[in-house]
């Protein structure tokens, strides 16, 4: 049996435009309804910081503290399968650093927390991992990861930070008309340590995740199209030793890093074209939920664990019958945890009625006010 | 906060400027002295007026010191020819503390960083190497700390001391060091220096 964790209560205090609020959730479909505005994503973002350790659908962290206020607090109570409890605390107060206590224990760094807990975020904005930079790509592909492999993030941040530092390094060269080798090698040291194994696991998991993204897909777009992911890096063909030897003198020249992991790239592919040109947008739509729903199921085969499920307005991407689809499958085959959003009050009570599941209905109005419509 | 006195006051703000120090424990300060009886005030004020006048930088290690030399540097009974480099005098004392190291120091003054405009230029790396160079150094005991920074900072000196062929170790990883060798306790860290590593050269 696969370990679930189940998220039993959350409570908010100065968090965007909640001063004060506790909620209470069930184990399988949560509901949250309201016009737009009243502060449903936030609710899901709230839950996506605690249990990764950062927010995903408001741009930073500390975009989430109210108006007017000096600090946040957002604490929940997880049950895993042996009913044992846990609770996460995270606190934001301007001028410091992020605190995160796990089981009353104070989080030390970041990079050691996340992997504790899984989720999965699908939001309307998931469209830039077709329509926007490669960056948007690799964020994806190092959101997914950096949740089960702990070494990766390790040389993650490693690599970033190297690749930071010589790139400030090249541009002041540049400025001044200098070159120093043994500087830039002292970066590029770190460099060649951990490229190898980023490179090497982005493989393995765009290798893995390719047959659980095909099964998604078909399973929201049942028409034959051929859909494929291709990651594309300049190392799988060169060593970062041999291509850092390569790039010396157009480094030199531009003042900035032009090759490593920091330059790579998921190709995505409809019927062998590149979708961003050739897709329509009910199929671009498709793809980049089926990336998203398709995370949940990778991971619980390789971790073992279930993953928390928060979808923001979905019903803005795809229409009734494959959302009722999806969430039904989520629920039987999974009995999958789910935080879901609706501006439609009685939308997915409608949908669900009648076909035996539960569901916890979280409406918030305008003032911030909640009620329950359990039915 | 509102005084009944502008001397107070400016008192006190002067007090909060202080690294780690608010309005309130800056105001307990002042009062605390105002009421003090051992001329605790002059004594204060004498001692940093003395250190601001009078201390200098130790021309050889680059540590404070009353002389042109350093107390440890000019101590007889210290081991001569092997170096702990480190990144500041705060590490210096908790080395010192440990009571564990009977060699000298040499403070870079920071670690390379171009993020933070900080090149070798601005470190106390070519006097190092002078010190390798003319004073029978045997070996060099890196303790900067375990960043991306430090690192490049222990890799670039490697490289700078490679002709010399002097002997280059790291303390045990798995502390904290470097810029948190002063919250590191005594007990690991002492054995973290006499455990050191020597370092591979790559
Ligand atoms: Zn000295």
């Amino acid at each position: 049996m696969k370990t679930k964790y189940e998220i039993k209560q959350l409570k908010l205090t100065h968090f965007k435009k909640y001063s004060k609020l506790n909620l209470e959730f069930s184990s399988g479909l949560n509901v949250l309804t309201g016009k737009n505005g009243v502060g449903k994503t936030s609710i899901l973002d709230a839950i996506r910081l605690l249990v990764f350790g950062k927010v995903y659908f408001a741009a930073t962290d500390k975009s989430c503290l109210s108006h007017g206020a000096d600090f946040l607090r957002a604490e929940i109570n997880i049950f895993d399968n042996e009913k044992e409890p846990h609770n996460v605390v995270v606190k934001l107060q301007h001028g410091k650093n992020k605190q995160i206590e796990h089981d009353g224990i104070k989080v030390s760094k970041l990079s050691e927390y996340i992997g504790q807990y899984l989720s999965v975020c699908v939001s309307p904005d998931d469209i830039i991992l077709v329509n926007g930079l490669s960056k948007d790509r690799r964020e994806f592909i190092d959101q997914a990861i950096v949740q089960f492999d702990k070494l990766y993030t390790r040389n993650l941040i490693r690599y970033t930070k190297a690749v930071k530092q010589r790139n400030a390094l090249l541009k002041q060269f540049l400025k001044s008309g200098t070159y120093d080798k043994s500087l830039t090698n002292a970066f590029e040291k770190i460099m060649l340590e951990t490229a190898p194994y980023i490179h090497q696991a982005r493989v393995s998991f765009m290798k893995e995740f390719q047959s659980y993204f095909l099964k998604s897909y078909h399973e929201i777009a049942p028409e034959y199209e051929s859909v494929y992911l291709e990651y594309d890096s300049k190392l799988s063909e060169n060593t970062m030793e041999e291509l850092l030897i390569q790039y010396e003198q157009t480094d030199r020249f531009s003042g900035r890093s032009n090759v490593g992991t920091h330059k790579d790239e998921v190709n995505m592919k409809l019927n062998g074209e590149d979708i961003k040109v050739f897709g329509s947008q009910g199929q671009i739509k498709s793809f980049v939920f089926a990336l998203k729903i398709s995370l949940f199921e990778y991971f619980a085969n390789k971790t073992g664990r279930l993953p928390v499920l928060l979808l923001d307005d979905m019903f803005d991407k795809l229409d009734r019958s494959r959302v009722e689809k999806i969430l039904l499958q989520l629920n039987e085959r999974w009995g999958a945890q789910v935080f879901i959003s609706d501006t439609d009050k009685n939308r997915i009570a409608t949908f669900l009625t009648g076909k035996g599941e539960k569901i916890n209905h979280i409406h918030i109005f305008e003032d911030q006010s909640i009620t329950y419509l359990n039915v | 906060m509102k005084f009944s006195s502008t001397l107070l006051e400016n008192a006190v703000n002067a007090f909060s400027k202080l690294p780690g120090v608010g309005r309130k424990s800056a105001l307990r300060m002042v009062l605390h002295l105002l009421k003090d009886q051992t001329q605790k005030s002059e004594k204060i004020i004498q001692g940093l007026l003395d250190v601001n006048e009078k201390l200098k930088t130790c021309k050889i290690c680059y540590n404070y010191s009353d002389d042109d030399v350093c107390m440890i540097c000019s101590d007889e009974h210290r081991l001569k020819n092997v170096l702990c480099v480190v990144e500041s005098i705060r590490d210096v004392m908790a080395i010192e503390d440990t009571q564990q190291f009977s060699g000298r120091y040499h403070i870079l003054g920071g670690v390379i960083s171009p993020l933070d405009g900080v090149g070798p230029d601005d470190l106390n790396i070519d006097t190092l190497i002078q010190r390798v160079r003319h004073d029978n150094i045997e070996e060099i005991i890196m303790a900067v700390s375990p960043s991306i920074e430090g690192e490049t900072t222990t890799f670039y000196i490697s490289k700078k001391l490679k002709p010399l062929e002097v002997k280059i170790s790291l303390i045990a990883r798995g502390v904290s060091f470097g810029g948190d060798l002063e919250y590191a306790d005594e007990l690991t860290l002492g054995r973290s220096i006499v455990s050191r590593t020597p370092y591979l050269q790559s």
